[in-house]
């Protein structure tokens, strides 16, 4: 009686070469112990199901936290931004500047993270985590931005556009209707982030690779 | 100074010194985890038994060694641990200051105020 196959294709995909025999051995005995106890099969594959998610959530809560992190300092500094000089335009330049920067960032945090497990799919998998978890820390930012200076910020050349949809759109509030675009926006954004992250994360992998075994 | 010992690293480190299970006895990842279980009295995540077991190797708390499995394992290497000395007096340490807080200290009975 084996696991489920799945289950234990992602365990070895996460586990290091050291461990990679090691631990899906013993969670195989084990599994096997489980089988022939009273409790049967359908709890040992729950069971295994249980532990691979354990192994993964270890996994992917680091570059989940870095992505928190950059994400949230990114949209505090966006809020800080608003109160200073609430009406300002985007700058171009300036914006494409920090987009450059929170690639390197990506990269750089997805290889430092896989760098221990030597593999460069980790670094990938954890760009894409880091991706997804930094845009959406600065997705609750843009969303706290609505709601606490919608009425000042409806000004804004770039609301313009927002403001009319909303003017059709049958809301009692501009402050109600932008929160519904913004939260409607937020898998197409989760989305982006976690594209944007791969792609960092296969540059991040590049130098995985590079470290001498 | 050694260095502080959380409980969960504690419960790992003391499956080794004294297992109360004859699985525990064998100190390899399973034998582990279940002596781990057995001690703490509740369900363990693996991945927490393993990131910790990593975790106080690299502190040289633990050596490991791996030996061949058997087919109830599919033919996979076991990966024995044993403490340390380092590991040892780090246990000794968290004893030491367990008895410390808990010192003179006299609480109510349960169940009362």
């Amino acid at each position: 009686m084996n696991p489920p196959r799945w289950s234990e294709r992602v365990l070895r995909r996460l586990l290091t070469d050291r461990d990679r025999d090691t631990v899906s051995g013993d969670l195989l005995e084990e599994f096997r112990a489980r089988v022939a106890s009273p409790a049967g099969e359908r709890v040992a594959r729950s069971w295994y199901r249980r532990q691979v998610a354990s192994v993964a959530w270890r996994s992917a809560r680091l570059p989940l936290a870095i992505g928190i992190a950059l994400g949230g300092a990114l949209g505090a500094w966006i809020l800080v931004d608003t109160v200073r000089q609430p009406l300002a335009d985007d700058d171009a330049p300036g914006m494409l500047i920090a987009f450059a920067a929170i690639i390197a960032i990506w990269a750089a945090a997805s290889a430092a993270v896989a760098w221990p497990t030597r593999r460069p799919a980790h670094a990938v998998v954890a760009g894409m985590l880091l991706g997804a978890a930094t845009l959406l820390a600065l997705h609750l930012a843009a969303i706290a931005r609505v709601v606490m200076f919608a009425d000042t910020i409806r000004a804004r050349d770039d609301w313009q556009n927002l403001v009319l949809r909303y003017e059709h759109s049958g809301f009692a509030t501009l402050r109600a209707y932008a929160t519904y675009e913004y939260v409607r926006q937020t898998p197409l954004l989760l989305a982006i982030g976690a594209v944007a992250g791969t792609v960092s994360g296969a540059f991040g992998s590049i130098v995985v690779r590079l470290r001498p075994r | 100074m050694a260095e502080h010992l959380g409980a969960f690293e504690q419960a790992v480190l003391l499956a080794l010194v004294h297992p109360r299970t004859e699985l525990g006895r064998e100190a390899y990842g399973r034998a582990i985890l279940t002596e781990v279980q057995h001690r703490l009295d509740r369900d363990v995540a693996a991945g927490a038994v393993y990131a910790t077991l990593d975790r106080l190797e690299q502190k040289g708390f633990l050596s490991s060694r791996l030996e061949s499995g058997g087919a109830e394992r599919g033919g996979r290497p076991k990966r024995h641990y044993s403490i340390e000395p380092k590991g040892l007096r780090a246990l000794h340490a968290a004893r030491a200051a367990t008895a410390r807080l808990w010192a003179g200290v006299r609480l109510p009975a349960k169940g009362t105020s």
